[in-house]
């Protein structure tokens, strides 16, 4: 009885610290939204990457806003990068891929026309690596059953399964490489060095907004590679010029 | 225990609720709580915590009348938790004389209300109230109007009031004036009167020069705008200056005069001086004739009207700006009654005050559909004291001309075309699920562990049944299994013999037999010939007497299986129990 009432009491506890969060975290939205209809973008701003950084909120929604006060700051480049954190999260959003859309083709970037891709991007990771995970514990659970009753209908779901796993598993790991890969997103335009050190030779200007891939990083520098009309550049930029994905 | 589990409990549930409860806080208080008929107090109502949005307390003020609010704030912003505080200020006025409550001012903030503590407040006649923040005055210094020192410079201070007579939110410029032509040792400190019953617009300083029975003097003055917030007999207290004057009148004896020579400078004088004090008397603003559209605008006041431009599209914006000005207290013109025509869309009104004469209202027009559009006038009512009558000013209506493609009042074009005229990133989302999304469950290890118990189980299945398989090979059988096996074989055999069932006791005495032997020879085999197992037992520690009884027994048993003989009941029972003592004796 008395395991039961504290139980109670830290359910109750927890239940009224999280109201107290959630209901300041709605005024610091309203204000965001207030701010944003008052054209004060940069205080737009500092509320949702307060809300992002500190309170550690990872919501489509929020990315979404942000991205929207950046774009009308003037931002492209953060508000592109905002708008990837939003698209992950959230791939069937039609605002979040139509905004995607709007500030890749006004940056003079394709959106990705890759059929499997694209199917592969209709999920976000977690989706497809939550539904790999339960075709994989059905798997289990069948190979255990028919280790056990060693019947022939269970044997064949067994092999349905085991069909399916495999074609999960391929899936989440093309989904996570696609995921994964280091992208980012030039936040200022830039000039691309040869080396990790600012004496180093200007090799390339960068316009801001610009999707690269990170292939490594040396101390405040990451070495960063993308496309330029079909020609594969590759240089070193200072980390905070690029906001990863 | 169960007491102190209690104890605990609510002393842990009490902090919560307090950590909860403090983010908001309101408390009430006042600048005075004891004061005069005609005087005003300033009660505050500071209301601080982790919200954006404060809301204006909710004060049911029946023994007071309100004049004025202010309102100022401060917010921050501190690990992404914005917290701040404001304080709402009410000049409050009694309305008799007695002890009176202020009541607790309140707000509602998610569905909680927040009160604060009632405040109790003496109200006295209006000869029992002193006069509060005035220097005090040392024994050896003299307060004066006027002070001269020895060799005819002069400093003295007055006070002037523009009307002795006004009426309630008048506007009254008290002026306080400072005349020197002696050299000052410091600037000079100026204490305000009291100007209980007004409402303090603020100060203007000036300075000149001036001719005063051929002397010239530098004159200070600081003219104060007041608005009187009661009505009835008023009196604003003295002014008091102190200076501080260097007299350069010859010393009275030789030590001052080589003290003054050697400091190059005069002997230093502090004098206070005061002013007179002033009364006013404040009349009501009279009820008759009094406009509906009138909201306390006291003065004279002019109204004026103006576009930024006549001509425009559709679609396009006007501002409208209203300007009024006059000597009045602007203060008290806080709307003005935009109406426009319905084929105009108006926009919210941003009101500023230019300066103490002067207030603008602006508006943004625009016109939706063609054609000759007239914004109507704007009127402004007010109480003119100098007519004594209420008066209205009002603008001219203006005309503009809007051409172009008439537009829907959400903006989009109507007509024959059609298509995007525009393309832009969708708006924000009104957010209303806050939930964190976890971050990819792929780069988390744990995630891994929600596989461990089926994997487990697949182990534990393939394990479980490795196991049966064993059990069921006699061959992995240990040795107190097999003579536990051979002991149920016995048991079989005898339950048969009492059912009268013999046809199979063969088989049960035979396989009891073997399972004792091989348990006994620690031999895995069943399929072994009688001579083998004889010769198996006799390499064993068995005792030769015990081999004998074993293969006696299994030469009766190949007798009667494959012999036509059949054994009766008798010598069942004495082969079975033949066995039972082989197998007690293979045991030992």
């Amino acid at each position: 009885m008395k395991k039961f009432l504290g139980l109670c009491f830290i359910v109750f506890i927890s239940a009224l610290l999280s109201f107290a969060d959630d209901s300041s975290v709605l005024n610091q939205i309203s204000n965001a939204e207030t701010a944003f209809k008052n054209g004060d973008y940069n205080r737009t701003v500092e509320i949702y990457e307060t809300l992002i950084q500190v309170e550690k909120i990872n919501n489509p929604s929020f990315y979404y806003n942000l991205s929207n006060a950046y774009y009308r700051r003037g931002d492209i480049g953060r508000a592109l990068l905002n708008i990837e954190k939003a698209y992950k999260l959230s791939p069937r959003d039609k605002d979040i891929k139509d905004n995607m859309q709007y500030l890749l083709t006004m940056t003079g970037q394709n959106a990705n026309t890759d059929l499997i891709e694209s199917a592969v991007n209709l999920f976000s990771l977690n989706e497809i690596t939550a539904a790999a995970s339960v075709i994989m514990i059905l798997f289990l659970l069948s190979a255990s059953a028919f280790l056990f009753f060693r019947r022939q209908f269970i044997k064949k779901i067994f092999s349905l399964l085991l069909i399916l796993s495999i074609l999960s598993c391929s899936l989440t790991a093309l989904k996570a490489f696609s995921a994964l890969k280091d992208k980012a997103v030039v936040l200022n335009a830039s000039i691309l060095k040869s080396g990790p050190k600012e004496d180093n030779a200007d090799i390339f200007n960068i316009p801001a907004a610009k999707i690269i891939t990170v292939l490594s990083a040396v101390d405040d520098w990451s070495r960063i590679s993308f496309k330029d009309n079909e020609t594969a550049v590759d240089g070193w930029l200072e980390n905070n010029k690029i906001g990863k994905f | 225990m169960f007491k102190k589990t209690t104890l605990f409990i609510s002393l842990f549930l009490w902090t919560a609720v307090l950590a909860f409860a403090d983010d908001i806080t309101i408390s009430a208080s006042v600048n005075k709580t004891s004061l005069a008929l005609n005087d005003s107090l300033i009660y505050s109502v500071t209301i601080s915590g982790k919200i954006a949005n404060f809301p204006e307390p909710q004060i049911k003020l029946s023994d007071f009348n309100v004049y004025g609010t202010g309102r100022s704030q401060s917010m921050s912003v501190i690990n992404g938790k914005v917290s701040g505080s404001v304080v709402f200020n009410y000049t409050l006025v009694p309305k008799a004389i007695g002890k009176w409550t202020i009541p607790p001012a309140s707000i509602k903030q998610d569905n909680k209300t927040y009160a604060t503590e009632p405040i109790l407040v003496e109200v006295t006649a209006a000869q029992s109230v002193q006069r509060q923040a005035q220097p005090q005055q040392s024994q050896n210094q003299q307060v004066q109007r006027a002070a001269q020192n020895k060799n005819g410079g002069k400093i003295f201070v007055e006070s002037s009031i523009n009307k002795r007579t006004v009426y309630e939110n008048e506007k009254v410029v008290y002026k306080f004036t400072f005349y020197t032509n002696m050299d000052l040792a410091a600037n000079p400190q100026y204490f305000a009167p009291d100007f209980g019953g007004f409402w303090n617009d603020g100060s203007q300083p000036k300075n000149r020069q001036t001719v005063i029975d051929g002397a010239a003097y530098n004159v200070s003055e600081l003219e104060t705008v007041l608005y009187p917030i009661s009505t009835g007999e008023k009196t604003i207290s003295p002014s008091r200056l102190r200076v501080a004057v260097r007299d350069f009148s010859l010393p009275d004896n030789v030590d001052q005069f080589i003290a003054q020579f050697f400091s190059n400078s005069g002997a230093t004088q502090v004098k206070d001086l005061e002013t007179k004090a002033i009364k006013i008397k404040v009349l009501p603003l009279p009820q008759e004739g009094r406009p509906n559209n009138f909201f306390g605008a006291v003065g004279e006041f002019k109204i004026n009207a103006s576009v930024d431009k006549n001509q425009v599209n559709t679609n396009d914006p006007v501002t409208l700006t209203v300007e009024v000005s006059g000597n009045a207290n602007m203060k008290s013109v806080v709307k003005l009654d935009f109406a426009v025509e319905s084929s105009m869309r108006k926009y919210d009104t941003i009101v500023s005050q230019t300066s103490s004469d002067k207030k603008t209202f602006s508006t943004i027009l625009v016109p939706l559909s063609a054609g000759e559009k007239t914004i109507p006038q704007i009127e402004l009512s007010f109480f003119n004291p100098k007519t004594k009558k209420y008066e209205t000013v009002r603008t001219q209506s203006i005309k503009i001309i809007a051409s172009g493609e008439p537009v829907l009042d959400d903006g989009a074009y109507q007509g024959s075309q059609s298509g995007i005229v525009g393309k832009d990133i969708n708006y924000n989302k009104r957010i209303t699920d806050i939930k964190s999304y976890a971050g990819n469950y792929i780069e988390n290890t744990k995630f891994f562990l929600v596989f461990v118990p089926f994997i487990l189980l697949l182990i534990g299945v393939f394990m479980f049944k490795n196991f049966t398989k064993k059990l069921k090979d006699i061959s992995f059988k240990s040795k107190g299994a097999k003579f536990n096996q051979a002991q149920r074989f016995i048991e079989r055999a005898e339950n048969d013999i009492a059912d009268g069932n013999i046809g199979g006791l063969y088989d049960l005495i035979y396989n009891a037999l073997i399972e004792a032997v091989c348990a006994a020879s620690k031999t895995k085999s069943q399929n072994l010939q009688n001579s083998q197992i004889i010769d198996l037992l006799n390499s064993t520690e068995i005792q030769a007497s015990t081999v004998e009884k074993v293969k006696k027994i299994l030469d009766k048993l190949n007798l009667y299986k494959f012999a036509a003989v059949r054994a009766d009941e008798s010598s069942l029972k004495e082969m079975l129990k033949g066995v039972k003592e082989i197998i007690s004796e293979l045991k030992q």
